[in-house]
């Protein structure tokens, strides 16, 4: 380990000087790079199988004929379709997505309630309480409407 | 400060000391540090998931699975490509003498019967099979959704840790980091859906972006429910919280501090199967209505990375369930014989049990999928707007009721843990919170058993035997 510390020291001239930074406690670039880096790499990978998926298929199967029925939305082997994706669905689908706007809010408010929960103590669960109350009652407001029943 | 960071600076600092510029020695450090073990690990395994689910699938229908691809196929591309001055019939006899000889021929057995070699004839089909790109599509929403997919389910992964040195980025807002990568497998599906230009894709993505929103909140709250008893959003604390001194170590983890945790248990690992979408809770890929649902038009490595995001996350959720409730990658017995260890040691140890927690969480999702038929829409989105969301509030009071009175509190502060807590409650009031708790759960569930919904009289109708005629 000894000898890695030294590299360390040595080399912290030639890194950038958020690296050296980081001898202390992760510091941001600790947390940053490897994000940033993953990031990167969680594009190329996928970039580099479909890049090699067209090379080695265009080996294998050659040029593309054009076949009409190949090119078209798939439909259990018909070639002329029917009812494209224009068509219209249902509404539901729309009134999951606001619903899931406000409760997921809800969750996310939760994140910076439940850090301070240990500080607060009981104060901190009076005010969940009461946040949660307002939400609830929508919420049971919903359930009696039927608007979280999908057959409706 | 982690020793993998450690030794990655030192790499860094190597690869500068060779005479590359800084910036070059730190992206290279960083993909042997940081993409090598994720990608490594994590994508091979997301491969040997779906061998693992076939052999699972066939030993609950009596069959054997996949079990008669060999290597020979393999070895004779190899050989004819390491020697292409040969004849090819030459090259193919000398891969089948090598397959032949003794230990070669051991390995090909093993391979065989495990069906790993199964696995690398798929890839190599995969990757082989023309780039279809119909002509109706979006091509911008259709070529970006397979990249969304790939990074919601390998992003969530940095914050895992594996053992104490070994996590990619300990970031202190772990779990936050968990959710948000992860929503991008939705907004990926919606593309897909959307972008294909066919009615069932649209169908299929439609509905697959309605249950994983309506399961994101009771996933969520879990998670926030278990992140509070912890005290922290970090993956690395939490573990560190779960941990107990003594011989039995298991006694520090999450999923038995109280009667609400186990039902948080539940509840999560539900919520995320439903989620990731897998049967019983597939109803956006349901192939007898919707051929595949959202993956329709997709085909080759492109459909190939959609099954593989679905098998990373099966093992993201794992791997969350093991850090949320079954203490992470700590050993259910001698916790601190291991800790004592030196480090390579400790990680090699750790990494194996976090692995045997994550493949056991994996396995009991296969069971439930091969086990259980496929839910209606309905059913699965009452299930998660009114049982699991109310359930998830309702465990979260209870904990939070439970710290109050178990003067748990004093040992958090802030969203750091001052010491590692080993008795977390006393042990009355620990006895207390189980026969409160647990009576309370009993007494709900049977509430709950007496008020169900009667049958519809036409499927009542349909599924009685009807009255025989005298």
């Amino acid at each position: 380990m000894d000898t890695g510390a030294t590299a360390v020291a040595a080399a912290a001239a030639a890194l950038p000087a958020s690296a050296s930074a980081a001898q202390s406690g992760p510091s941001t670039f600790d947390v940053v790079f490897p994000l940033a880096l993953l990031l990167v790499i969680a594009a190329a990978v996928p970039a580099g199988m479909l890049i090699a998926n067209r090379v080695l298929s265009g080996l294998a199967h050659g040029p593309d004929t054009g076949n009409r029925g190949k090119d078209q939305p798939f439909e259990s082997g018909l070639t002329s379709t029917a009812g494209g994706a224009g068509e219209r669905f249902g509404v539901k689908f729309y009134l999951v997505a606001m619903l899931f706007l406000v409760f997921d809010i809800e969750v996310a408010v939760l994140y910076p309630w439940l850090l301070a929960f240990a500080a607060g103590g009981w104060s901190m669960l009076v005010l969940l309480l009461a946040f949660l109350l307002v939400l609830e009652v929508g919420f049971l407001y919903l359930w009696r409407k039927g608007a979280l029943d999908w057959d409706r | 400060m982690n020793g993998f960071h450690q030794s990655f600076l030192a790499t860094a600092a190597w690869f500068s000391s060779c005479g590359l510029p800084g910036w070059l020695g730190l992206v290279l450090a960083g993909v042997v540090f940081y993409a090598v073990p994720l990608f490594a690990v994590v994508l091979p395994i997301a491969g040997l998931g779906q061998i693992f689910e076939r052999k699972i699938a066939a030993a609950m229908q009596r069959r054997i699975g996949p079990s008669t691809t060999g290597i020979v196929g393999i070895l004779r591309l190899t050989v004819n490509l390491a020697l292409p001055w040969k004849a090819k019939a030459e090259c193919n006899r000398l891969a089948e003498r090598l397959v032949a000889f003794g230990p070669v021929a051991l390995l090909d057995r093993l391979l065989t019967r495990t069906g790993v070699a199964q696995l690398a004839a798929d890839g190599v089909k995969m990757i082989g099979k023309e780039d279809l790109v119909p002509s109706g599509v979006d091509g911008w929403l259709f070529r970006a959704a397979p990249y969304l997919a790939i990074a919601g389910a390998f992003l969530p992964f940095v914050v895992v840790p594996w053992s104490q040195h070994l996590v990619g980025a300990d970031l202190s807002i772990g779990l936050v980091w968990v959710a948000a990568a992860g929503g991008l497998t939705a907004v990926a599906i919606l593309l897909a859906g959307w972008g294909s230009n066919n009615k069932w894709t649209m169908l299929g993505g439609m509905r697959a972006v309605a249950q994983i929103v309506s399961y994101e909140i009771p996933v969520g709250l879990c998670m926030a429910a278990v992140a509070m008893w912890c005290g922290t959003l970090s993956l690395q604390q939490m573990v560190a919280a779960q941990y107990h001194p003594g011989v039995l170590s298991f006694l520090g983890w999450n999923l038995i501090q109280s009667p609400f945790m186990v039902i948080l248990a539940g509840t999560f690992y539900l919520a995320a199967i439903a989620e990731c979408q897998r049967t019983p809770f597939d109803t956006a890929e349901a192939e007898s209505e919707l051929v595949s649902g959202f993956n329709t038009e997709m085909s080759g490595l492109r459909w190939g990375m959609f099954a593989m995001a679905e098998y990373t996350e099966t093992f993201l959720i794992g791997a969350l369930f093991a850090v949320l409730f079954l203490g992470g990658y700590q050993s259910p017995v001698g916790e601190q014989w291991i800790l004592s260890l030196p480090p390579l040691a400790e990680t090699v140890i750790h990494v194996a049990i976090m692995t045997a927690k994550c493949l056991v969480a994996i396995w009991v999702m296969m069971w439930i999928r091969w086990t259980l038929p496929r839910f209606r829409i309905d059913q699965v989105m009452r299930l998660a707007w009114l049982k699991l969301v109310p359930l998830a509030l309702v465990c979260l009071f209870g904990l939070a009721l439970t710290m109050l009175l178990g003067a748990r509190i004093e040992q958090v502060a802030y969203g750091r843990l001052l010491s590692a807590p080993s008795a977390q409650l006393p042990l009355i009031a620990w006895a207390l919170s189980w026969l409160l708790a647990g009576g309370a759960i009993i007494a709900l569930v049977v509430a709950a058993k007496r008020s169900g919904p009667p049958m519809p009289a036409a499927l009542r109708r349909l599924t009685t035997a009807p009255a025989r005629k005298a």
